[in-house]
C-alpha cells in the first residue's frame, strides 16, 4: 500500500483562503475588507511564486 | 516581469476602487459615496439634496445627541438610495421631504422618537429596515404610494391607506386629482399631468404647484384593472447559499490536489 504523504494533502489547502476572497467579492462587491484581504493574498502569492522560480 | 506589472496594475486598481468616505456632521452629500464602517457622531445629521445618487453607509452608525434633530435628511431629490446605515438617537432617524423613487434598504433605526417621516414623498420603496423607535416606526405625511415594509415589524396605521405597507400590492399611480404626476403617467392616463395637447406646458405648471395636505385622505383603489405595476428596483446584495459554498470549496481543494499529485 502507497504511504499517504501528508503534504500533498496539505498543500491543496493554501488554496481555501483565495476560494474565500472571491466568495467574499462577490458577495459584498469591493470594499475595504475585500482590498485588504486581496492585497495579503496577492503578496502571498507573489512571494511564493518567488521562491518557487527561486 | 511582465506578469509583475498585471499584478501591480490589478493591486493598485483593487485598492483605489475599495476607498470609503469618512461623515463630517453637517455635510451635505452631491455623489454617491461609501462610508467606512465607523461611529459618527453627528448632531446635526448629513443632507442630501442631489438625485440619482447612493450613499452605502457600510453599517456605520450615524448617532445624534439626546434624541434631538434629524439623522439624515433627503429634500428635493429622485432616486436616491440608502443602504446598511444603522441611525441611532435622532428626533427623526431619516427624513423624507418631497423625494421620490427612492430607495431605504437594510438600515438600522434605533432609539429614535420617529425612525422614518415621509413628508410629500412619493413611489419610495422602504424594505428590510429594522426599527426600534420610541415613538412611531415611519410616519407619512401628504405622501402616497410609497412601499413600506420593516424587516422587524408590521405596521397599522392610517397612512397604509394610501401606501402600501407590510406587503407589495398593486397602487394606481396614474389617479387623476391627487396633484401628483408620476413620470410613469401621461397626461391621456392622468390628469394631474397636464392635457394631451399641451404636456410640456402643463408639466412645467405641475411643478411650481404645491402638494395638496389633503392628500393622505384619499384612498388608492387596489383593483385588479390597475394598468401601472408597481416595480421593486432589485436588491444588489448577492448571495451564494451554504452547500454551493461548500461544493466551491471542494471542488478547489480537488483540483489543487489535482496540481500538487502531478507535480
Amino acid at each position: 500500500m502507497k504511504e499517504v504523504n501528508w503534504k500533498d494533502l496539505a498543500m491543496p489547502l493554501a488554496i481555501i483562503p483565495y476560494v474565500f476572497f472571491g466568495i467574499y467579492l462577490f458577495e459584498n462587491g469591493l470594499n475595504l475588507v475585500a482590498g485588504m484581504l486581496g492585497f495579503v493574498l496577492l503578496c502571498i502569492a507573489i512571494g511564493v511564486a518567488v521562491m518557487v522560480r527561486g | 516581469m511582465k506578469q509583475m506589472f498585471y499584478l501591480l496594475i490589478f493591486l493598485i486598481s483593487t485598492i483605489a476602487t475599495s476607498a470609503c468616505v469618512d461623515l463630517t456632521d453637517g455635510s451635505l452629500i452631491t455623489q454617491s459615496i461609501l462610508l467606512c464602517s465607523n461611529t459618527y457622531d453627528i448632531p446635526n445629521g448629513i443632507f442630501i439634496k442631489t438625485s440619482n445618487i447612493e450613499l452605502d453607509c457600510n453599517t456605520a452608525i450615524l448617532r445624534g445627541v439626546n434624541g434631538q434633530g434629524t439623522g439624515i435628511r433627503v429634500e428635493d431629490a429622485d432616486n436616491v438610495t440608502l443602504r446598511n446605515c444603522h441611525i441611532l438617537t435622532f428626533d427623526q432617524g431619516l427624513l423624507f421631504k418631497n423625494v421620490t423613487n427612492s430607495l431605504v434598504e437594510d438600515n438600522g433605526f434605533l432609539k429614535n422618537r420617529i425612525g422614518i417621516r415621509l413628508l410629500e414623498s412619493y413611489e419610495n420603496t422602504i424594505r428590510e429596515n429594522n426599527d426600534k423607535s420610541h415613538q412611531l416606526a415611519v410616519s407619512a405625511v401628504s405622501s402616497k404610494f410609497n412601499i413600506v415594509m420593516l424587516g422587524n415589524k408590521n405596521i397599522d396605521r392610517a397612512f397604509c391607506e394610501v401606501n402600501a405597507c407590510n406587503r407589495l400590492r398593486d397602487m394606481q399611480v396614474c389617479e387623476s386629482g391627487d396633484f401628483y404626476c408620476s413620470r410613469r403617467c401621461s397626461p391621456a392616463s392622468d390628469s394631474d399631468c397636464g392635457t394631451v395637447e399641451n404636456e410640456t406646458g402643463a408639466m412645467e405648471e405641475f411643478a411650481q404647484t404645491p402638494i395638496a395636505t389633503a392628500l393622505v385622505s384619499k384612498e388608492v383603489q387596489s383593483s385588479a384593472s390597475v394598468s401601472q405595476n408597481t416595480q421593486i428596483p432589485p436588491s444588489k446584495k448577492r448571495t451564494i447559499p451554504l452547500p454551493i459554498k461548500i461544493i466551491i470549496y471542494v471542488v478547489a481543494y480537488a483540483i489543487g490536489l489535482v496540481i500538487v499529485k502531478k507535480k
